[in-house]
């Protein structure tokens, strides 16, 4: 029964995530490890480029969570979350596994005339081994409705009817496999890989119509480890299968594994450059023009009360209306420039396209030269000179993107000063009181917990750059403090020790800092902050940035003097002190790709790096992973030898088609040690500045006249 | 405990899309003034931009049909600048026409950036029958252009008699088959015999859009006219 109620919670819960996005997604069947495939067999199959997928399904007493992502065309990660219910019987968490695992697909070569398409792949490649097996697999397709996939498995893949390794031809070493995971989890197990015996797999998919799929499989895996207390029967090595295709995009598939085991997946693939609403559903923009009306507008007339302050009032209006805060304005005869901070589009060149249109239908008809500067939390960042004529000259042009970025300077503004400052926009107040989620993940006892409680954030700024901000929180409801987990750590505890912040808090501090935001020159930003810098540390922190604006390289250098805060996160101190700090090189390599490179000393006072690879879509999305290696020993490290992670974010306009500077984003560890552990200083320069500069602007010029 | 992880799910999910996303699927071209038969407009419902336009009685409106979401809406015209009329719904979403040929469209889902039709226009509006070419922009999922270029044969299709709010307008039909090298579209124009413009159009808007209709209109409704003959073109 219990079973049954889970089995239906995870099909409603991804049928509603599939059913929110709606979208079609392309016809592609993944199996139960959440890879392209059969039931639980790989396929020499991939997504498309760039394609997501999710699955939720049981086998028996497996309950896999997946996602994939094609990272490359030719190559394919997963994460899974696994659990596997009574797998060791009187063991701790119920007896219940709770795992997290990877995998990697290298397709060889696709399909061509006589030739099947040829891949190879390895499974929980670094986790603790539970579904550890490599495989070399064929896949050929005859008409347009049948698939047939042969292949060889090495591993959990080589459990019935297995031969010695044929790769032990090229050398002795393929024919023992090693046991158990090498030191504490998470290091590439290569000493496992297509070593040992080796078994053949089959099976054939049949697209009986656009909706439906049927699957036959041979299947080499015999459940050894789940056979042993879970009861699981696999009595025959065939497994079948039927999936349903649903109007929106999830797939639907029921399958007998073993030829007991009845079992079902959800799965769903979409495409993040696909947003649910191309070009977005906001307002239109104003048409600009017809100059000769605005020469006699109120506002341009000297008889009738107009100047440059009744200019700047209507500047200032019509800017609201797009959500661009006016800070600063001047004029002269031919031309006029604005300082602005943008509050809601997450495509800064639309930003600048709409406060372009705001001046051009406002401005006197004389003025020619429109410049709008980008400014946050006061400073100058960059400037975007247009045009006036250009602009009402290809506003309606088919190729107005390109012509109007052809036309336009993207310019640092480092030299932009104070002049025309609006009077009363500094000292400038903001505050927010709502309700906040923090979640915390894969506790071994509960593989998410969460809080939900209420959040106070304030913030002054008496004067450009100048920022004293505030943060609290009082959880209401939540089991992140439930936990029993306790420090285990063989270094400093510096990030382990979670658990007793959440349990032996109540009103929360979470910051309280000053921050100065300044450019010490040209392509040169700066940063000092200082107070209770994030939840468990407190003290100084400066940062530097070279940023050219047409640069792809941005480089940058960090230094922190923190101490740790008292559990209770008031304004208490504990007594452990360190100096850390990172150069930092940040590269966008322009195919979608952007990478940073961070080398220094970490919070536990390790030294080491952090390389991180995002992939980019144009429209925001990103997926990223990262890991970090440091002079910590993977001993001493504990489970998982290394900091590693992966890492999304999501415009919301992508779900809502509104332009907002929202983003959801996630970080997933596998799991949080002290090793490699980062400050979590906020506004680090490199992400305030960066999508203002030119290769961002440029990116999102479609933007500009939407 | 899966339950409360489907739950939490869809909770984080609900947040965040959820309410947003609700009543957008409502959206498009809205209604506008259809229901306001007597009295003024309450023009104080709407957003000051449009509201400025209703304020207007001089200001001329046009009926807009997209087929595909079986909406239509009284939209009034902001602005003509260099011979492009941008005609604004009451939801700020908005649809260029240049002599009454779809020129570009706002804020309706599906981007149709901006459209080059001076080879076709010069034969619709002529009324020859000829091949020409039209270029398309439109702003993708992924915030990118892409432009397509389209083969169009014009045709004369006959003369019909059409009745609109603005009355029956004696026209000539035409129509342009469109192909690229992966879409095609027809698109119906009904030409004024009096004064050569474009009274009614059935045109292509993309896609995931399908096809818009637009039609000369009144500022306020009126009983359409007993309908006459109306030629519609094969699908």
């Amino acid at each position: 029964m219990q079973g049954r109620t889970r089995k239906i919670a995870s099909v409603l819960a991804v049928a509603g995530v599939g059913a929110l996005i709606g979208q079609q997604g392309f016809a592609q069947s993944l199996s139960t490890y959440g890879t392209p495939g059969l039931i639980e067999m790989p396929t020499a199959e991939v997504l498309n480029d760039g394609e997501f997928g999710f699955t939720a399904s049981v086998v028996g007493p497996s309950y896999r969570y997946t996602s994939v992502f094609q990272v490359f065309p030719r190559v394919y990660g997963t994460f899974r979350y696994s659990i596997v219910s009574g797998l060791a019987a009187g063991g701790p968490n119920g007896g219940n596994l709770y795992d997290r695992s990877f995998d990697l697909h290298y397709q060889i070569s696709d399909e061509s005339g006589y030739r099947p398409a040829f891949a190879v792949g390895l499974r929980d490649f670094l986790g603790t081994g539970l579904y550890s097996s490599e495989y070399f697999v064929a896949t050929k397709s005859f008409g347009s409705k049948i698939e047939v996939t042969g292949g060889l498995g090495w591993g959990r893949l080589a459990g019935r009817g297995s031969f010695s390794n044929p790769l032990g031809i090229l050398s002795d070493r393929f024919d023992t496999r090693d046991v158990g995971t090498t030191g504490l989890g998470g290091q590439l197990e290569t000493g496992k890989w297509f070593r040992g015996e080796t078994s053949v797999f089959a099976g054939v998919k049949w697209h009986v119509s656009d909706q439906t799929t049927l699957f036959a499989e041979y299947s080499p895996d015999v459940y050894t480890r789940e056979s042993v207390n879970t009861g699981i029967d696999i009595s025959t090595p065939l497994n079948v299968g039927l999936e349903y295709r649903f109007k929106n995009g999830v797939n639907l598939k029921g399958y007998v594994v073993g030829g007991n085991e009845i079992g079902a997946q959800l799965s769903y693939v979409f495409n993040p450059a696909e947003r649910r609403y191309p070009g977005g559903l906001e307002g239109a923009p104003r048409s600009v023009g017809a100059r000769n009306k605005l020469a006699i507008a109120d506002w341009n007339n000297s008889a009738k009360g107009g100047g440059q302050d009744a200019v700047r009032r209507v500047l200032k209006a019509g800017l609201a209306e797009e959500g661009l805060a006016l800070q600063g304005f001047t004029m002269g005869d031919r031309q006029a420039t604005i300082r602005i901070e943008n509050n809601r589009f997450d495509i800064e060149a639309q930003a600048a396209g709409r406060a372009a249109r705001v001046m051009a239908t406002t401005l006197p008809p004389q003025i020619e030269k429109l410049t709008v500067v980008f400014q946050r939390r006061g400073v100058p960042l960059s400037r975007v000179v247009t045009m006036r004529s250009d602009l009402e000259e290809l506003q309606f042009d088919y190729d107005g993107a390109w012509r109007t970025l052809a036309r336009a300077k993207i310019e640092d503004a480092h030299d932009q000063g104070r002049a025309g400052e609006l009077d009363d926009y500094f000292p400038e107040f903001d505050a927010s009181f709502g309700p906040y989620l923090a979640t915390s993940f894969f506790d071994p006892d509960s593989p998410i917990r969460a809080d939900l409680g209420a959040q106070l954030r304030m913030s002054y700024r008496p004067s450009p750059g100048l920022t004293f901000s505030g943060q609290l929180r009082y959880p209401l409801i939540g089991n992140i403090a439930d936990s029993d987990r306790v420090s285990d750590s063989k270094i400093e505890p510096v990030r382990t020790n979670a658990v007793r912040y959440a349990q032996e808090s109540d009103l929360e501090l979470n910051t309280l800092t000053a921050e100065y935001m300044f450019r010490p020159g040209k392509d040169l930003f700066g940063r000092v902050s200082a107070g209770y810098l994030e939840s468990n540390f407190g003290g100084v922190s400066a940062e530097v940035l070279w940023y050219p604006v047409a640069s792809r390289l941005a480089l940058g250098g960090e230094i922190n003097y923190v101490k740790q805060r008292d559990f209770d996160m008031l304004l208490g101190f504990q007594d452990y002190d360190v100096l850390t700090g990172h150069a930092s090189a940040y590269y966008d390599f322009g195919n979608g790709f952007f990478g940073q490179l961070d080398v220094g000393r970490y919070l536990a006072g390790d030294y080491g790096a952090t390389v991180s690879i995002d992939r980019e879509f144009n429209n925001g999305f990103k997926v990223g992973g990262f890991f970090t290696l440091t002079d910590v020993p993977f001993d001493d490290f504990g489970e998982g030898s290394f900091d590693k992670g992966l890492k999304v974010e999501i415009p919301l306009s992508w779900f809502t088609g509104r332009p907002s500077r929202r983003y959801l984003t996630q970080t997933i560890r596998p799991i949080v040690r002290d090793g490699g552990a980062r400050l979590a200083v906020a506004n680090r320069l490199h992400s305030v500045v960066r999508e203002y500069r030119g290769k961002d602007m440029r990116d999102g010029w479609a933007g500009y006249l939407r | 405990m899966i339950m409360r992880m489907a739950a939490l799910g869809l909770c984080l999910v609900g947040l965040s899309a959820c309410g947003a996303g609700q009543n957008l699927f409502n959206r498009g071209a809205s209604i506008v003034l259809n229901e306001s038969v007597s009295g003024p407009a309450p023009t104080d419902q709407f957003p000051p931009r449009f509201a400025a336009l209703v304020a207007d009685r001089s200001v001329p409106a046009l009926i807009l049909t997209v087929e595909s979401r079986a909406q239509t809406g009284r939209l009034l015209l902001e602005s003509r600048i260099n011979g492009v009329d941008t005609w604004l719904s009451s939801d700020l979403s908005a649809i260029m026409l240049e002599q009454g040929m779809m020129q570009g469209t706002r804020g309706l889902g599906s981007e149709l950036f901006a459209a080059d039709l001076s080879e076709p226009m010069r034969l619709i509006l002529s009324g020859q029958t000829g091949y020409s070419d039209r270029l398309h922009s439109n702003l993708t999922g992924n915030d990118q252009i892409k432009t397509t270029t389209f083969r169009c044969l014009v045709e004369t299709k006959g003369s019909s008699v059409i009745s609109l709010e603005i009355g029956n307008v004696s026209t000539r039909v035409m129509t342009e088959d469109c192909k690229s090298l992966d879409q095609s579209f027809q698109n119906t124009y009904w030409v004024s015999k009096n004064n050569g413009a474009i009274v009614q159009a059935r045109q292509w808007a993309g896609d995931e859009l399908g096809y818009i209709k637009t039609q000369s209109a009144t500022r306020e409704p009126r009983q359409p006219a007993p309908p006459t003959e109306v030629v519609l073109a094969a699908e």
